[in-house]
């Protein structure tokens, strides 16, 4: 069983073309739905020292905020008409600082949202919001594609980044449509300790077993850290596998009221050159 | 998400058999492996406080291999014995099972753990912990059986009870096995305001459209509440459709290394006469 309803989160049809790209592979691999949702940020008011704004100044901001989004409205409509499948532009306008609980919102009713990475973007901040409010706030999985991403299919070859947490766990289960569809699949841990309430005795032996059962073969690597930080040591491990894909748990912290990335999920949705499927 | 490999609670057999009904249930309907975790409670325990006087535990640890556990993990392996090699069994005490949180490790590697709901009886508390462990912390869903339950069907009438919050987003996508076999779907929403907290402008229509895409037909029925608490509501409507399962999230509030259940969760996991098939 595919993914079937996909939606892929754009701020602009050129930088996000590699999340169509990948939401139109999804179309390949058996999905029926794919909404190109394109992200509209509202302009933030401006304000004088007396907290009146100026009308005439914002008028402008507006008026040049709206003329932006059209543009990459055309071109994105432009872009879905040369597919070979049919792609519904959806936008989303979003007030800053709503960004991420507005799209969360949208994200429950599809079955994965693909972004492009934030980082090295324009609207990075913007980006970045979308993508901690639907990791953490949508309860489905996000895929991130590399931006320099060039791929006809994503998950040919997947490498599944276990530590046995709950968000790990997650993921993997998330994964099912693409794990079932894949030609390889490598459990990878990372300097792994052997303990019963984590990994197992046998790191990563537990979840293969699982995986098993669910009908898929798997092979197990447990990869020595050697020093490198494990977003360096799992990067590697997948280049090694030649994987297409990495599964991993999205990991953040409850900081007063909002959620912090992880140190690992930082730092692979910032540099991972493979496409990523997280579940928090 | 699919159904192959399944997690049965069982602690004692009076209170834990409608669980192990349950997955024995699931597990013939979807082929799946089935596997119940006993978890043994020596008279020791605290969580045997209730029942074991003084002279039990002395009694108990002089019988060693023949004392209460024992007893009671041969009356569980003689019920299983009965489901045609059904079930694999696995055997932990219940202070692993809860403090070491190898509950966790177990239930990660499954696709759906099913215990029985804690009811006022010399187990409450021991449910209660692994019902609060397997709910936030496995990453995977929790099938809810009440106690005495004898039905023999899990997913021919399915209420999904929608907030449309990442928790009950997270308990319909992971039901989707569930959803998909059966007759009658209802996407259930209590006192919904459009456009507001997740909804869009007809609260739950956004659900059943994803839902049509993965082939399940539903009806969309948005209770008034009429002054009754959301579960209350919930239950009734449940009662109305004669309804097998109900889909919801598990919600829950981390408070000081500590979850604080939701309000409608808490109420459902007490009182429910329906199945619950929750997610966090």
């Amino acid at each position: 069983m595919s993914f079937k309803d996909v939606a892929a989160f754009m701020f602009s049809a050129a930088e996000d073309e590699p999340a169509l790209a990948a939401g139109e592979a999804m179309l390949r691999a058996g999905a029926t739905n794919l909404a190109a949702v394109l992200v509209e940020l509202q302009p933030d008011p401006v304000y004088t020292m007396e907290g009146v704004m100026v009308s005439a100044m914002w008028a402008e901001v507006v008026a040049e905020a709206r003329k932006g989004f059209a543009q990459e409205k055309a071109a994105l409509e432009a872009r879905c008409k040369k597919s070979d499948s049919p792609i519904a532009v959806r936008e989303l306008p979003v007030a800053s600082g709503f960004a991420g609980a507005d799209a969360a919102v949208h994200a429950r009713h599809a079955d994965v949202s693909i972004m492009t990475r934030p980082a090295g973007l324009k609207a990075f901040e913007a980006r970045n919001a979308v993508f901690e409010g639907v990791l953490f706030g949508s309860g489905r999985p996000v895929l991130l594609v590399p931006p320099d991403w060039r791929g006809d299919r994503v998950g040919r070859r997947v490498v599944v980044a276990w530590n046995g947490k709950r968000e790990a766990a997650r993921a993997l289960a998330d994964a099912t449509p693409l794990l079932d569809q894949a030609d390889e699949i490598a459990i990878v841990t990372i300097d792994a300790k052997p303990s019963i309430e984590g990994v197992g005795p046998a790191p990563g032996a537990d979840i293969a077993a699982h995986l098993a059962r669910r009908g898929l073969k798997v092979q197990v690597r447990n990869l020595d850290g050697l020093g490198r930080d494990d977003a360096d040591t799992l990067i590697a491990g997948a280049r090694a596998f030649d994987a297409d894909l990495i599964v991993m748990g999205g990991y953040g912290r409850a900081r007063l009221s909002e959620v912090v990335f992880g140190g690992m999920t930082r730092s692979m949705a910032t540099k991972s050159p493979l496409p990523l499927l997280m579940s928090h | 998400m699919s159904l192959k490999d399944i997690l049965a609670i069982a602690i004692r057999l009076e209170a834990d058999e409608p669980a192990l009904r349950a997955a024995a249930l699931l597990s013939a309907q979807f082929e799946a492996h089935a596997t119940a975790l006993v978890l043994g409670v020596h008279a020791s325990s605290d969580y045997a406080e209730s029942i074991a006087k003084l002279s039990d535990v002395l009694a108990d640890l002089a019988q060693g291999s023949r004392g209460m556990a024992a007893r009671e993990h041969a009356r569980i392996e003689e019920w299983l014995s009965r489901q045609h090699g059904r079930f694999e069994t696995r055997k932990l005490v219940i202070e692993d099972a809860l403090l070491r949180r190898e509950v966790l490790a177990h239930a990660r590697h499954a696709d759906l753990a099913v215990m029985t709901r804690p009811a006022p009886d010399a187990m409450q508390e021991a449910h209660e912990h692994v019902l609060h462990a397997l709910l936030f912390g496995s990453g995977r869903p929790l099938l809810l059986v009440p106690p005495g339950w004898n039905g023999n069907n899990l997913s021919d009438r399915i209420l999904i009870a929608w907030d449309a919050k990442r928790e009950a987003a997270r308990a319909v996508a992971d039901a989707l096995p569930l959803l998909r076999t059966a007759r009658d779907v209802v996407i259930a929403t209590i006192d919904a305001i459009p456009e507001d907290g997740g909804h869009g402008p007809t609260p739950g229509k956004d659900l059943a459209v994803h839902l049509e895409r993965h082939g399940v037909d539903v009806r969309v029925n948005n209770v008034d509440g009429m002054g009754r608490t959301a579960a209350a509501a919930l239950m009734d409507e449940a009662a109305a459709l004669d309804a097998n399962l109900i889909v919801m999230g598990g919600y829950g509030h981390a408070r000081a290394r500590e979850w604080l259940w939701g309000g409608v969760t808490r109420e459902l996991t007490e009182y429910a006469r329906t199945p619950l098939f929750m997610s966090h």
